[in-house]
């Protein structure tokens, strides 16, 4: 049964409210090096693949992006310009990937969302890390852009596998899953 | 204590006045003491702020900005030089960056309230969200998954999909009271002629 209108509003909203509950829950965990994210602020991003539309994943983007400037305060610096810069690459990709080979079933019979994670964590690095040299740190950080790359391809995997592996488990998701048919 | 003070909107307006006032001035002891000013007011708006994150941020920024010399030199190390131009930048662009995020954090409030459907969108948003911290101690490590599908279940059910779930009650925040706009016009004007008066 197909759901109604308002209860995909709802749905979008509390899959923001997850990413944020997740940005929160993302500081508990100990840094290797600082200005790094782990991103499971995008697990409910990945997840929402199957379950929005296009104007809804967009919507969650912006709830992801404003909301977490908001709970942390930094909506009026340069971190919300970096956060909105990164975030969306990262959802333009993983969104165009997925429309993509969906479109190709004969091709992809299933779309890891391990794979998505990665192409997303990279497409966030490289726009972050152009930012960084650009307008903080100059030329010369250049040389720490393969550490960079190296730690958000782990975290971009590591998120990719625990989305699959949610995917997979979760009631809650196979269920909203199971009402989009 | 600033949430008490001043309301969500007039926070803001007042935060962007405060970023403004650091963009316009150009010296060093100006922006270093906006940036001190930020750090105090974060602090009041009960945020915290890890000031050696902060210095490692500016130590990193100078560290980068080095390596681009110009000016008079301060210290010859073979082909390495370290000159007083590259270094003040560094400094500056480093504290100036964190005097930003220090006057964000002061002037950004969670509550902030946005106009239309925007507006009712982050209303419910942020009240799941902070539903969900309400609960967060039930999550299990040992049944992770288990424990996250009944908190999942529990905020927002499934079961009966055709029902939406129930709204959350509207937020309301008190205006600006005198303190507030004292604290305001006080920070703002002390910013200005630091801005103005220290070139």
């Amino acid at each position: 049964m197909e759901q109604k209108k308002p209860f995909r509003t709802d749905l979008t909203a509390f899959l923001g409210a997850l990413s944020l509950f997740l940005s929160t829950v993302e500081y508990l965990f100990p840094k290797p090096v600082p200005f790094f994210r782990l991103g499971l602020s995008n697990l409910p991003l990945l997840v929402g693949l199957d379950l929005l539309n296009l104007r809804e994943l967009g919507v969650l983007l912006a709830l992801k992006v404003v909301g977490q400037a908001l709970v942390n305060g930094t909506l009026a610096s340069y971190v919300f310009l970096f956060s909105v810069a990164g975030s969306t690459a990262s959802f333009l990709v993983m969104v165009g990937l997925h429309r993509l080979t969906r479109r190709i079933r004969f091709l992809f019979r299933h779309t890891s969302l391990i794979s998505l994670s990665l192409a997303g964590a990279l497409a966030s690095n490289t726009v972050q890390i152009a930012l960084s040299i650009t307008f903080i740190f100059g030329p010369a950080s250049g040389v720490i852009a393969p550490l960079f790359y190296g730690l958000g391809t782990l975290a971009g995997l590591g998120v990719g596998w625990l989305a699959e592996i949610f995917a997979q488990k979760s009631q809650w998701y196979k269920r909203l899953r199971d009402a989009q048919d | 204590m600033l949430g008490n003070w001043i309301s969500p909107k007039t926070r803001l307006v007042w935060g962007l006045l405060m970023i403004l006032t650091l963009s316009v001035s150009v010296s060093w002891p100006a922006h270093a003491f906006i940036t001190a000013e930020g750090f105090l007011l974060a602090r009041l708006a009960g945020k915290r702020v890890s000031l050696l994150y902060f210095a490692f941020l500016t130590l990193s920024i100078t560290l980068f900005q080095i390596f681009l010399p110009f000016g008079r030199v301060l210290f010859r190390l073979g082909s390495f030089a370290l000159t007083e131009g590259a270094l003040s930048e560094g400094l500056l662009k480093g504290v100036t960056l964190s005097g930003l995020v220090f006057l964000s954090l002061a002037a950004v409030s969670k509550n902030l309230i946005f106009p239309g459907r925007l507006g009712a969108l982050w209303g419910k948003t942020f009240t799941y969200y902070e539903r969900l911290l309400e609960v967060r101690k039930s999550l299990n490590a040992r049944g992770l998954f288990s424990s996250l599908d009944t908190i999942l279940e529990a905020q927002f059910p499934t079961e009966s999909p055709t029902r939406t779930p129930s709204l959350p009650q509207e937020r309301n925040f008190a205006s600006t009271t005198l303190t507030g706009w004292v604290v305001i016009t006080g920070t703002t004007l002390v910013s200005g002629l630091t801005a103005v008066w220290l070139r």
